[in-house]
């Protein structure tokens, strides 16, 4: 098994290494980002062990797909990003389908750890919203992905992820006035 | 609005805590390393006659390449280990520095491609598989030599674990009447492998009718003569022997019933369900797809269509 200081290594260079037949060294690139990828898999599916499910989707999907990846593009982080979210979103989609469909807020009941939230009032109440709301609460706030790419890691127009950031805040406001 | 704007940019919301361990690194490597060589392998099988038309072949594959490859898969996925090789033929030259070993640590296996059926057979020294020192070979490593190969047979393919034990310098010979062949099985039996595959020929070439082992015994049929499997290999490894016939061929009535499978043994040993559960375990994974099951009748078609220098015949199980 290959060990390797994960920080002294640039991301291009790692992930032509990895192309060029060193799998281990993807290693480095899971545990740089599980965490991360972990949380915001997490916002969308609301489920710790679903969300750790995800993840690792997202992490396989990534690497079987290396070759496709273009990092004059995008970063590896925001091209992860982007599976994660479609690995999340099809998932809801084929087990929650009205989840999708409904603008409605979703009930649900919250983990414990979500009470560590630092603001857990709008934490609770971001929690609440639709899963596509709450993705694009987490991609353009916390991961400040830019409406085109939300848009792509969606896979809808930029003007859906437009009304939906305008729906979810206002959904927000009404849940915390 | 602006508030929760606010609250949004200013007071990022924290996650929940938990982080994952090691333990999920590990989990998904090993993800990885089962998806990549599944998705090799589908995308190898989906060559075949009869295939999957959903992926890209890498390129058509031999029926000997395809045997080699899912010999590999099964061995990297469902842990089962597998010793291969094919018969090699007197012109094949292998005993003649078969292994380099090369100043860096590095193995260079000859391969040598003659005695392949109906091929182009470049010069053997332009043939070899490198396998990094300390390092297993992979469905990856396969891949890259099949690739280059084209069309071509592979003679022999050691997997994983096997190539340290193949000896140096020469490799074992067997003489039958006139001719002598080398068949590295005394060798391959010693690095412990689960199974032994030995991928026989088609119509026209030189080994065409091989048994499977069945009951207590097994035989070899080698030019119309049985040949004890235990005179081959006194240590009695477990051996199946694949016979490829039914890549070419549209699914057979004589394909063995998944009981007929279980109750395969060797030297007293059950035999059939391990393999019947290593198929499955990839037939699980691959959601029982054509290219399965047309990797499917490599194992299942096995017996009933080994094939005798003179044609085709049943083989019949030893008593």
């Amino acid at each position: 098994m290959i060990r390797i200081k994960s920080m002294s290594i640039d991301e291009p260079g790692l992930i032509a290494r990895i192309m060029n037949g060193e799998q281990d060294s993807y290693r480095i690139l899971v545990d740089r980002y599980k965490n991360d990828m972990y949380r915001h898999c997490y916002f969308i599916v609301h489920d710790e062990d679903i969300a750790e499910d995800m993840a690792q989707e997202a992490f396989i999907k990534a690497y079987l797909h290396l070759g496709r990846f273009d990092h004059r593009k995008a970063s590896f982080k925001t091209w992860l990003y982007t599976i994660a979210t479609r690995e999340c979103l099809t998932y809801l989609r084929r087990s929650q389908p009205l989840h999708l469909d409904e603008d409605d807020l979703v009930p649900s009941t919250l983990a414990p750890t979500d009470q560590l939230a630092r603001d857990s009032e709008l934490y609770n109440a971001v929690m609440q919203l639709a899963p596509r709301y709450r993705t694009v609460i987490s991609l353009y706030y916390w991961h400040n992905y830019p409406y085109t790419d939300i848009a792509k890691a969606m896979d809808v127009p930029v003007g859906s992820v437009r009304g939906w950031l305008h729906r979810a805040k206002q959904q927000l406001k009404e849940a915390l006035s | 609005m602006k508030d929760i704007e606010s609250r949004l940019s200013e007071a990022p919301i924290r996650p929940p805590r938990r982080t994952l361990s090691a333990h999920f690194t590990d989990r998904t490597m090993q993800a990885v390393r089962t998806r990549s060589h599944l998705s090799l392998w589908r995308r190898l099988v989906s060559g075949l006659p009869g295939a999957s038309k959903g992926e890209q072949p890498m390129h058509k594959l031999s029926k000997t390449a395809a045997v080699a490859s899912t010999c590999a898969i099964l061995a990297l996925t469902a842990g089962t280990t597998f010793a291969a090789v094919q018969w090699l033929q007197p012109n094949a030259k292998v005993d003649q520095n078969s292994i380099t070993t090369l100043p860096n640590g590095n193995k260079r296996v000859w391969i040598n491609l003659e005695s392949c059926q109906g091929q182009d057979t470049p010069a053997p020294s332009s043939h070899y598989i490198e396998i990094k020192a300390g390092a297993a070979v992979t469905p990856q490593d396969i891949a890259k030599y099949l690739e280059a190969q084209c069309e071509s047979d592979l003679l022999h393919v050691l997997f994983k674990d096997v190539i340290p034990h193949y000896p140096k310098g020469t490799v074992p010979t067997i003489k039958f009447g006139q001719d002598q062949y080398y068949f590295p099985y005394a060798t391959l039996k010693a690095t412990g492998k689960d199974f032994m595959v030995v991928d026989i020929g088609l119509n026209g070439e030189t080994f065409t009718d091989v048994t499977v082992p069945v009951d207590t015994d097994a035989r070899f049929y080698l030019k119309g003569k049985p040949i004890a499997l235990r005179d081959l290999h006194p240590g009695k490894e477990l051996t199946l022997v694949v016979h490829t016939k039914a890549l070419n061929q549209a699914y057979s009535t004589e394909t063995l019933r998944p009981d007929e499978i279980n109750k395969l043994s060797l030297n007293g040993m059950p035999i059939g369900a391990s393999i019947k559960g290593a198929i499955e375990h990839v037939y699980d994974k691959l959601e029982a797809n054509k290219a399965m099951q047309s990797s499917g009748q490599l194992w299942t078609n096995l017996v009933k269509d080994a094939k005798s220098p003179d044609g085709w015949r049943q083989v019949t199980p030893l008593k």
